[in-house]
């Protein structure tokens, strides 16, 4: 199955709004992580050097995707490390599991687009019709 | 969606009458031309949210900059009863103590001008802004953290950056009490360790200003302020210490929503009951992350002074750099007010809005009891920004309060693609505004278009007798981060 569009920006007055759309809800996830990472630098750049483990849970589906989103944010700019992959090893309704590979970021080669300050909870949306998920957040930039 | 209907008060105020489960109605301050814009988005259903909060006392206030934020509106005043209220992260935002502050030099605008790009340029070294730029000053410890987060500006005074006398003009000293790092996680010391003395990126900036006008000569001479005289502004906060704090904080008034069982119409309008152990948490991590937000506003502000100084070869007593005021735009603070006749004690959530204390108040130092509290309002970088002070009408009207800047309309996306395929680096320097910015984007998210015209928030608070103008101030020269 090809997947669909990587990520649609929405308007939203002060922040910015996110929407990524998948197959399956673990596309979803892997997608929205992706939409992060194109946000924040140019993707092509980042080589697969290191391997890191991301693990989240949360009382919900939606939380958790805010979650897994708030993570990356967290290894991003705070562990300045870049990922080139998202693998989800593990998803359910609370929990998941997944494996990043990358780099940490070097200023010299990594082009740095913006900074995002947190994902909100604002119309934070995780749904499903008809197999195809949809999953919509508000970024605080 | 639809936006509430709202009922013409006067020609600056407009009302939501309560509506569902609103406790409260809501009040916007706008004139006629500014609520066209306002209508647009769904900042006042936002207003209409905040009204819902348990203890909400009075009404769900909105300033004339008023957009749509993320729960509460940006742009919004809500005050809690102290004893029965809530207190709200969402209501602070995630750069908690975002501010601005004002300094004042003896420099002639005519004979800066020309070296201008000069003294842009030593700013943009010396000053670490955009992504991933790391602290003007050594990495700071656990320890150093902690105090900061309980001293604020007065740490960074003991540490050599500036003087007592900044601290006298400062928004309470430059310290807010309470602060209390035992209930910071151990996530925001990480990121706040190498931010401190940094601008960030987004729309905090450094501005070198001319004071184009003069609306009230003894107030401006109070604050030092001459007319063609350049003045500094610069717009930072908390950095990645604050949005952490708001971040953890959330999730955990989340849970104390459902557990105090607060309805909320929205999950980032999450709160706790202001008396609750997350409530009283809450409180004391956001008083930390404000502090250190006065102390990298107290920190950038030495170096400016510094670079000033080297760039232009003089002394600091010929530069004459002072800092005039420092104000936060996103705080909640625990006040004594008289609302309809009655004394009471709230905690007053101003989201995008400035403490705006008229004169006589006992809070205000010395040198501005009389004129009443200075009030600073960038507007965007290509325009104009203001000074103004609070009046005694706005103790009454709005918990003494004002607008905190020009106000988005068009989103971040939308202003790049209206910016596609234009210089506009040479669109403001033919507008006489040198720009130095990390990023092209930035310029782009940031541009005047993509703002409402500050002049009109200003004037509609001046009108409706809030805060009054007393200076405006045209940019030379800008750093974005």
């Amino acid at each position: 199955m090809t997947e669909s569009a990587p990520y649609k920006i929405f308007p939203h007055t002060s922040d910015l709004g996110v929407e990524v759309n998948g197959y399956s809800l673990i596309e979803l996830f892997r997608k929205a992580g992706m939409a992060i990472l194109d946000l924040v630098t140019e993707p092509e750049t980042i080589a697969a050097h290191d391997t890191i483990e991301i693990v989240v849970q949360a009382d919900d589906r939606e939380l958790l995707f805010r979650e897994w989103l708030s993570e990356l944010l967290y290894h991003i700019f705070v562990k300045e490390y870049l990922f080139k992959t998202l693998r989800i090893v593990k998803l359910d309704s609370h929990s998941l599991k997944a494996v990043a590979c990358g780099e940490k970021i070097d200023y010299r080669r990594h082009k740095i687009k913006r900074e995002l300050k947190s994902i909100t909870y604002h119309q934070l949306q995780v749904s499903e019709v008809d197999g195809k998920w949809t999953g919509r957040f508000v970024i605080d930039v | 969606m639809s936006s509430p209907e709202l009922k013409k008060i006067n020609e600056n105020l407009w009302e939501i009458a309560p509506f569902g489960e609103m406790r409260v109605p809501g009040r916007i301050f706008a004139s006629e031309k500014l609520i066209q814009a306002i209508r647009a988005d769904e900042s006042l259903k936002q207003v209409a949210n905040v009204a819902q909060l348990p203890g909400i006392v009075g009404y769900s206030f909105a300033m004339p900059d008023i957009h749509w934020g993320y729960g509460f509106p940006i742009g919004g005043v809500a005050a809690f009863d102290a004893d029965e209220g809530i207190i709200s992260p969402g209501g602070v935002g995630y750069d908690i103590n975002c501010g601005v502050r004002l300094m004042r030099t003896n420099l002639d605008a005519d004979k800066i001008t020309p070296r201008i790009k000069e003294l842009v340029a030593a700013l943009f070294t010396h000053v670490p802004s955009g992504v991933g730029s790391h602290g003007a000053i050594k990495k700071l410890t656990r320890r150093d953290l902690e105090q900061v987060a309980v001293r604020g500006a007065g740490w960074a005074v003991e540490h050599g950056f500036g003087t007592d006398d900044d601290l006298e003009h400062i928004e309470d000293g430059g310290t807010l009490g309470g602060g209390e790092p035992s209930v910071v996680s151990q996530r925001a010391f990480e990121r706040g360790a190498d931010q401190m003395g940094t601008l960030g990126s987004g729309n905090h900036f450094i501005e070198i200003g001319r004071v184009a006008d003069i609306y009230d000569p003894d107030a401006a001479a109070t604050m030092g302020i001459f007319k063609d005289n350049i003045v500094v502004i610069l717009h930072t906060g908390s950095r990645g210490f604050g949005y952490q704090i708001c971040d953890d904080f959330i999730k955990s008034t989340l849970r104390a929503s459902q557990k105090y069982e607060i309805r909320i119409p929205d999950r980032q309008l999450a709160c706790a009951p202001l008396k609750s152990p997350e409530g009283r948490d809450y409180l004391a991590a956001m008083r930390s992350a404000a502090n250190f937000a006065f102390a990298n506003r107290q920190v950038i502000s030495s170096i400016i002074e510094n670079a000033l100084v080297k760039s232009l070869n003089i002394s600091p007593s010929e530069l004459g750099f002072r800092t005039v005021w420092d104000i936060a735009h996103n705080i909640a603070k625990i006040e004594d007010h008289q609302f309809q006749g009655k004394n009471v004690r709230v905690c007053v959530h101003r989201k995008g809005a400035t403490r705006a204390f008229g004169p006589g108040h006992p809070d205000l130092p010395e040198i501005y009891r009389q004129i009443g509290q200075p009030v600073l309002i960038p507007g965007d970088m290509g325009t104009e920004s203001f000074l103004c002070v609070g009046t005694t009408n706005a103790m009454q009207a709005t918990f003494g309060s004002s607008c905190h800047g020009a106000g988005r309309v068009l989103s971040r996306h939308q202003a790049k693609e209206k910016a596609r395929s234009r210089d506009l680096y040479r669109e403001l320097a033919e507008s006489g505004v040198y720009v130095m910015a990390n990023e092209k984007g930035t310029i782009a998210e940031e541009m005047p278009f993509a703002y409402k015209n500050v002049a009109d928030v200003v004037e509609t608070m001046h009108s409706a007798n809030i805060t009054r103008k007393v200076a405006r101030f045209k940019p030379l020269g800008v750093i974005k981060g």
